[in-house]
Formats: C-alpha cells, sequence, structure tokens
C-alpha cells in the first residue's frame, strides 16, 4: 500500500518536473510569452509541392510570393535532398529545388509569415505607370464568332470597366443555357482543366481591350484546411488607371491573399502527377519566439516542427485531454451522472465546431426524432445490433435533412452537423431508451442532461483561448495534466452530490 | 442534530464524522486493492457463480436451461415444456436489468410477476435481447439462464409489494460488515433497486432482526403501500444467511464482496448473485456509516490472517451486531 503511493508520487513529481522545466525553459530561453499576443494576428502559410519521381534529374519551380511575404529561417525551405535557389522568372518571384535522381512520392514544403494589415492582404488598387497593352486573343472559326458575341452582349449592358467584368463575372455564376455558353465551357474545360473559368473570362477581357493578367490567391481560414491555389484575375481599370484583383465568378475576396502573380503556380520537370496546396493557420506567438521553437530539437519544439498541414489537426487533438479533465472532475468530484464515460468529450469536440446554442438545439432535435423512431423500431422485435444499426441510419438522415432545411433557411451552421458523432449519438439513443423503459423518464433525462452538462463543461474548457494557446506551445502542460489525473485517481472524498444523497444521514448516530 | 442546512446538503466533516463512505472511497480504498480483476469473472458470470456455489454446497436456484445461441432460442416453447414459472435473465447483466418473471401461464401465454399477460414471442424476443447483449456489461454477447422461480418465505413476502424481497450481505476479507433486506413497492414495480423506490431495510448481524428502514433516503417505520410493520421483523433462517454469505469469500477470494440471497419458503436461504461492486445505500438503510466498521475488520484481518468462516463470522457477530454496548 505504502509502496504504490510513494511511486505514485514520484511519477507525479516526475511528470510535474519535467513539464515545469519545459515551460520555465521556453518561457526563459526562447522567450515564448506565457500569454497569446492578442494584439495582432501572424499567418504562417505553407505551400506542399507532391509529385511522384521517375528517377530522372527533377527540377521544381514553384511560384513565391513578392511583398509583404515574410519567408521563415533558411533551414526549413529545403526540403531533404534538393538544392534550393531563389531566382525570378518574367520579374517574379520563384523557388527552385532541383534533385539529380529522388524515388517515389515526393514532397517539399515552403513556408512564409504574414502579418495581419500589411502588404498584399488587402487588395490595394496599384496605380499603374503606364498604360499596359493589351495582348491579342488567338481564336478562329466558331469559338471567335462565339466570343465575340459574348462580348458584345456584356459591352451592351456595361458601363465602363469595373461594370463589365460584373457583367463577366455573372455570366460565369450563372452559366446561361444557351448553346455558345456551353460551347466556349466544353471547349475551355477540355484545354483548361483546372481553371477555365478564369481562361474564359481572361479572354473576353482581352477581347472587350481590358488588359489583365493572371494570379493565385490563399485562403486565411483556418479551419478550412489543406486547399488548393484560387485562380484571381487583375485586370487594368483605364477610367481609374489602376489594376484591380477579382475571382472569376465574381466570389467575395474576403480572408483570400494574393501569393503571386505568375502564369503557373508550379513546374515540375522530371516529374509526374504533381499538385501544390496550401494551408494557413494563426501563429498565436510572436513570430521571433515561434521561429526560435521551430528550430529548437523535435522535443523542444514538438507541434512546431511539425509542416503546417500536419499541425492543424494536431491542435485539434491536443485539445481532448482537456475536456477529459472536465469528465474526470465532473464525475469523480461533483458526482455527475452521464450515458457513457467519455461521450460528452466527443460532443463538446462538436460543439467547438459548432456556435453553441445552435449545436445543443440541433442535439436535442436529432436525440429526440431518434427516440421517437427507436419507439417505433420497438414493435418490430429487432435484434440488438441491427436495431442500433438502423438508428445510426436514421441519425445520418436527420442529420442530412437538419443540414438542408438549415442551409433553405440561410443559415450556414447547419451545414457543418456531419461532425456530430453519429455512432456515439445512436448509442445514446439506444441506451436513454433502455434506461426510459427501466428505470422511466426522469432516470433517462437526467442521465442524458448530466452529459450535456459534462459536454458543455468540457467544450467551455477546450474553448479557453488560453488554454488552446498552452497546449500548442507548451504542450508539456500536457505532463502536468497527467499528474493531476493521477492525483484525482488517488482522491478519496466525498463527491459534491453525495452530500446532497447522504444528507438524512445527519439523523443518524455515530 | 439536525441542522436547517441538511435540508439540502449534509458538510463533509460531518459525513466523516458519522463515518460514511463515498463512492470515491469506495473505490480506492476497499474495493480495488482487495478485488483482484481475475477474480471478477466468478461473479460477473451468473453461471460460473451457480457452480462455483454448488461446489461450497451452497443452496441456489435450481437451473432448468441455457439459451446460448439465436438458433436455440426458435425452440423456447420446447425447452421450457415443463415449467410454469421460471425467472430468465442474462448471464452477465448488472443492476438487476433483463430478468423477467414468469409466475405462470395462461393457455399459450405467460403471467409475470407483476400479473401482466405476455405471449411466448415476447418472451422469445427477451431471450434474443439478452443474447445480443442488451443487458450486459459492454454490450457484449451473452447467455440467457432460466432458474427455478424462488417463492419468497410467507414471513417476508408479507412486507414487499410483489417480488422477492432479498438479503443483501457486504463483506470486507471474508467478514460480514452490514445487512439489509430490500423490497418492493408499487413504484418500484417489482424490483429491489433502491433509487427506483424499493425500501432498505437494515438488518442487525447478531440477531437477524430488522432495525431501521429507508425509502426514497427517508427513515420511515411501516411500508408505504401495504402498511405494514417494517421494523422488529426476524428473517427466517438468519444463521444460515450469514454462513452462505460468509462462505462467498473462499468462493470468490474477492475482498470486498456483496451477497444477494432471498429466503425460500421450503429450502430456505438460496444465494441469487454476488456482487463485487456493491453500493452505498446500506449504510442509509442501517443508519450507520461502514467506515467505523470496515477499520475494524481491517485491522482485525491484519492480525489473525486466514481465519476461516466460522471465526470470522463470530468476530462478526460480536463486534457488528447491535448487541454490543458500543453501538447501541
Amino acid at each position: 500500500m505504502l509502496k504504490r503511493i510513494f511511486t505514485l508520487a514520484g511519477l507525479v513529481a516526475t511528470l510535474v518536473v519535467l513539464g515545469a522545466a519545459g515551460i520555465i525553459y521556453k518561457n526563459q530561453v526562447l522567450k515564448v510569452p506565457l500569454l497569446p499576443d492578442q494584439e495582432r494576428g501572424v499567418w504562417l502559410v505553407e505551400a506542399r509541392v507532391a509529385y511522384n519521381a521517375t528517377g530522372k534529374p527533377v527540377k521544381v519551380v514553384l511560384a513565391l510570393p513578392d511583398s509583404g511575404w515574410e519567408p521563415i529561417a533558411e533551414g526549413q525551405q529545403i526540403s531533404l535532398g534538393y538544392g534550393f535557389s531563389e531566382d525570378t522568372e518574367n520579374d517574379l518571384p520563384v523557388g527552385v529545388w532541383s534533385a539529380r535522381e529522388p524515388k517515389g512520392r515526393q514532397l517539399i514544403y515552403y513556408r512564409v509569415r504574414l502579418e495581419e494589415g500589411t502588404g498584399l492582404y488587402e487588395f490595394p488598387q496599384r496605380k499603374s505607370a503606364g498604360v499596359p497593352t493589351v495582348d491579342p486573343v488567338k481564336a478562329k472559326g466558331a469559338r471567335q464568332v462565339a466570343l465575340e458575341a459574348m462580348m458584345k452582349s456584356a459591352e451592351q449592358r456595361s458601363a465602363d470597366d469595373p461594370t463589365y467584368v460584373k457583367q463577366l463575372q455573372q455570366l460565369i455564376a450563372e452559366k446561361p443555357s444557351d448553346e455558345s455558353f456551353a460551347f466556349l465551357q466544353r471547349y475551355y474545360d477540355n484545354k483548361f482543366p483546372d481553371e477555365w473559368e478564369r481562361k474564359l473570362v481572361m479572354d473576353l477581357l482581352k477581347l472587350g481591350g481590358v488588359a489583365c493578367r493572371p494570379g493565385f490567391g490563399v485562403r486565411l481560414i483556418e479551419e478550412r484546411g489543406a486547399h488548393r491555389a484560387i485562380p484571381l484575375i487583375e485586370y487594368y481599370d483605364r477610367a481609374e488607371n489602376a489594376w484591380r484583383v477579382v475571382l472569376p465568378d465574381g466570389g467575395s475576396l474576403d480572408d483570400i491573399v494574393l501569393w503571386s502573380r505568375a502564369r503557373n503556380m508550379l513546374e515540375v520537370y522530371g516529374g509526374e502527377d504533381s499538385e501544390v496546396t496550401f494551408t494557413a493557420i494563426k501563429e498565436r506567438a510572436p513570430s521571433g519566439a515561434a521561429e526560435r521553437m521551430a528550430n529548437s530539437p523535435w522535443w523542444v519544439a514538438t507541434i512546431s516542427a511539425l509542416p503546417v498541414s500536419e499541425r492543424a489537426p494536431f491542435r485539434y487533438t491536443a485539445l481532448i485531454p482537456l475536456g477529459v479533465l472536465a469528465v474526470v472532475l465532473l464525475r469523480n468530484l461533483v458526482g455527475l451522472v452521464t450515458l457513457g464515460t467519455f461521450m460528452p468529450v466527443l460532443l463538446g469536440l462538436a460543439f467547438l465546431e459548432l456556435p453553441m446554442d445552435a449545436a445543443l438545439i440541433m442535439l436535442l432535435a436529432i436525440l429526440f426524432g431518434g427516440l421517437m423512431f427507436r419507439a417505433v423500431l420497438s414493435k418490430f422485435n429487432l435484434l440488438v445490433v441491427p436495431r442500433v444499426a438502423a438508428c445510426v441510419v436514421i441519425v445520418t438522415i436527420f442529420m442530412m435533412a437538419v443540414s438542408l432545411l438549415s442551409y433553405r433557411l440561410g443559415a450556414v451552421d447547419g451545414l457543418r452537423v456531419t461532425v456530430f458523432p453519429m455512432i456515439v449519438l445512436a448509442w445514446t439513443i439506444e441506451r436513454m431508451s433502455l434506461i426510459w423503459d427501466e428505470e422511466g423518464a426522469i432516470s433517462a433525462i437526467y442521465q442524458v442532461g448530466g452529459s450535456l452538462v459534462a459536454a458543455m463543461a468540457a467544450f467551455g474548457m477546450m474553448k479557453i483561448e488560453v488554454a488552446r494557446y498552452w497546449v500548442e506551445y507548451f504542450p508539456e502542460v500536457l505532463l502536468i495534466l497527467l499528474a493531476v489525473i493521477l492525483m484525482l485517481g488517488r482522491y478519496t472524498g466525498y463527491r459534491l452530490t453525495e452530500l446532497f444523497r447522504f444528507r438524512n444521514a445527519a439523523e443518524m448516530e455515530v | 442534530m439536525k441542522k436547517w442546512w441538511h435540508r439540502w446538503l449534509i458538510l463533509p466533516s460531518e459525513l466523516k464524522r458519522l463515518g460514511v463512505i463515498g463512492l470515491n472511497q469506495r473505490n480506492g480504498r476497499y474495493l480495488l486493492p482487495n478485488n483482484n480483476r481475475k477474480f471478477y469473472r466468478r461473479v460477473d458470470d451468473k453461471l460460473v457463480t451457480k457452480t462455483l456455489a454448488q461446489e461450497m454446497g451452497l443452496a441456489v436456484p435450481e437451473l432448468y436451461h441455457v439459451f446460448q445461441t439465436q438458433q436455440a432460442v426458435t425452440n423456447l416453447h420446447k425447452a421450457l415444456a415443463g415449467f410454469d414459472s421460471f425467472v430468465m435473465k442474462p448471464s452477465r447483466g448488472s443492476g438487476g436489468r433483463g430478468v423477467l418473471v414468469i409466475k405462470g401461464r395462461r393457455g399459450a401465454k405467460f403471467v409475470k410477476a407483476s400479473g401482466v399477460v405476455i405471449s411466448e414471442r415476447d418472451v422469445e424476443r427477451h431471450a434474443a435481447e439478452i443474447l445480443g447483449g442488451l443487458f450486459s456489461l459492454g454490450g457484449s454477447r451473452d447467455v440467457a439462464m432460466v432458474e427455478a422461480c424462488i417463492s419468497s418465505h410467507a414471513e417476508l413476502s408479507k412486507i414487499s409489494y410483489q417480488g422477492a424481497p432479498d438479503v443483501r450481505v457486504i463483506m470486507l476479507h471474508g467478514y460480514p460488515i452490514m445487512a439489509m433486506l430490500r423490497v418492493a413497492t408499487r413504484q418500484s414495480d417489482g424490483r429491489a433497486n433502491l433509487h427506483q423506490g424499493a425500501i432498505g431495510i437494515g438488518i442487525d448481524l447478531a440477531s437477524g432482526r430488522t432495525i431501521h428502514a429507508i425509502h426514497h433516503g427517508h427513515s420511515v417505520t411501516t411500508h408505504p403501500d401495504l402498511d405494514t410493520d417494517l421494523l422488529g421483523l426476524q428473517i427466517p433462517g438468519w444463521d444460515q444467511v450469514m454462513e452462505m454469505a460468509t462462505k462467498g469469500y473462499e468462493m470468490t477470494g474477492l475482498g470486498y464482496l456483496g451477497a444477494d440471497l432471498i429466503v425460500d419458503e421450503t429450502r430456505g436461504p438460496v444465494v441469487i448473485e454476488l456482487n463485487a461492486r456493491p453500493g452505498l445505500a446500506i449504510q442509509l438503510a442501517n443508519g450507520t456509516g461502514l467506515h467505523h466498521r470496515f477499520e475494524k475488520a481491517q485491522a482485525h484481518a491484519l492480525e489473525h490472517p486466514g481465519e476461516d468462516w466460522k471465526a470470522r463470522l463470530e468476530f462478526s457477530m460480536q463486534a457488528f451486531g447491535k448487541k454490543t454496548p458500543a453501538e447501541v
């Protein structure tokens, strides 16, 4: 007995010392602040090039951002086994990676940092030095006729360059069902599968006498994850004598920044199936500290050492222990009854993805609908596993219905209900209806209520900004958290609800 | 002394003084250190318990049939042909879940303990649900066992609203610590679970007389539905009950153990099941905390290791029976 406590105490002490040492080192030596930087955000944007090497010498040319972007320390952008150099192509910066004979699937990362509110973030209209020349469009035959007809009709309905562009964007957004548009769509889609919309708009612009050039943007939304570069068009507004950036389909430019004005984002010589994707995450620590941390050995750097694309899901996962701690506190210190031990943590994670009120309403709707369906099912005398499986299907259909309905009603939140753990929900419904049958409605509602309270507590714990910052930049704090949970495992005092449960014990004699 | 706050809650210091044990303390101090996981199967699988009990010479309800597969369930009417009354339950169920008590037949139909008539199809479905693992710990597959329905002793059934009252004895290191009788009410629907509205009645270990009763956490003296007196009642065959419960320790090797027995009209006490995680409501039923008794028993067990059931029983009756002046 004594020996067991001693080793546990030793383990707890070791964990706390290790965790604290890591935190102190990062704070004192690497100067990572203990609180997140609220003032301004720094975006970390990573381009990830993937291709299949065929054994021949390879040259990878990636368009790099122009100004307002701060490349991260030299070491990180050079992928293992590649020579790297920066160059220019048509006056635009490019990165060139080369290797003698790489094999198999190859990955190359390039990271940059962008401070919010600087550089190209807001798409300023750039004054032009002189009137640019318009490149002629090389089109013949039926295509020429169709393009000209389309240009004429758009021109007639416009007053100046911006309204002309609007007309073209509308054309792309609405995709009219007339023959000439269908023909052009087919032609461009065939020839430029990834960016037919942009090519078509640009040809129409040029035909209308508007100078324009291509560009690529990156979306600065953390939840978006890895995505392809967004094709942009920069056209020359003759009345204002300035360049303007637009999306081919007239979509909003919010959260999009210009990466490059290059014609091509990526060229790979000597490789196949190449693609480049972008991931953006918000760095919560000041750039200097974040950089020092990323350049430290892996056991210090932890999450920061990972490529940005791997880092995003990691941030999310590292929150789970916080939710688990909330459940331990509620169950063992408060004495809350929940359906399934860690089901509330999964629900809490789902809440993170959705606004709280919408999530709760949706969850209750799904539980209620599921229970009704379960009541119908119980008439058919089904075996357990098929019955729960049927419930999973119904819950899925409910979610789809809720998503569609809320989309129709104009709310976007409903669209992401898929984050709810469906199988967990189906089992919850099954258990709830069993408890309902065996112990009555009050008991069932009591336990579901307990689960919801625990889910909200787990959510609250995972939502705290400082806590999120800590698990990301000081993951050592998880060691201390583990120590706390281990100590809670030895807590033998009363639970809060027991003080209520045993209140009549006051009548007892000792 | 009752204080104003006792309407809502009791202070931890007061509970501590009374020696009331909470769930964390039960788990951390008594259950986890004393119960070896590998022995859990002996109590969690009622078929294993039954076999072990019979080897020890303890009386158990007669086993009629075991349904192992869904296939076998389709032949249910043949398998149960000769039995008018029976209890069907999952072998690895918990908390009394999935127990179906059939009192008799009406034509091709069955009559439940509550008097509700159900069809053979309903019984088959119940068996299928048990096999599917609906009532088992962790939802794993299970087998359905059918055993004799115990007809409770008249002395005891007169204070129960349907359902047979059962005696629960809690033991630490094989020393009986506390006992209670659980009787059903209209509200508990024939079940003996206290939180569903059954009555818990504390029993004096030495004499086997009921001493204190609670319903929904409040002290009561009469049955709310039957209006019969609950206190001062003598449990029939008490010495036998205690002997059988005490032997449960030899049978299972579990240091923290609960034994559930029912006193049959003709056969006397029979072991229904053993429980490796008995709850704490027994404290309220007896109006006494477990802690002081646990400490006494633990100290005694350390001083006298390896005592046989007779010696243990003797110690407990001496130490925890109401007769001893310390507890009166």
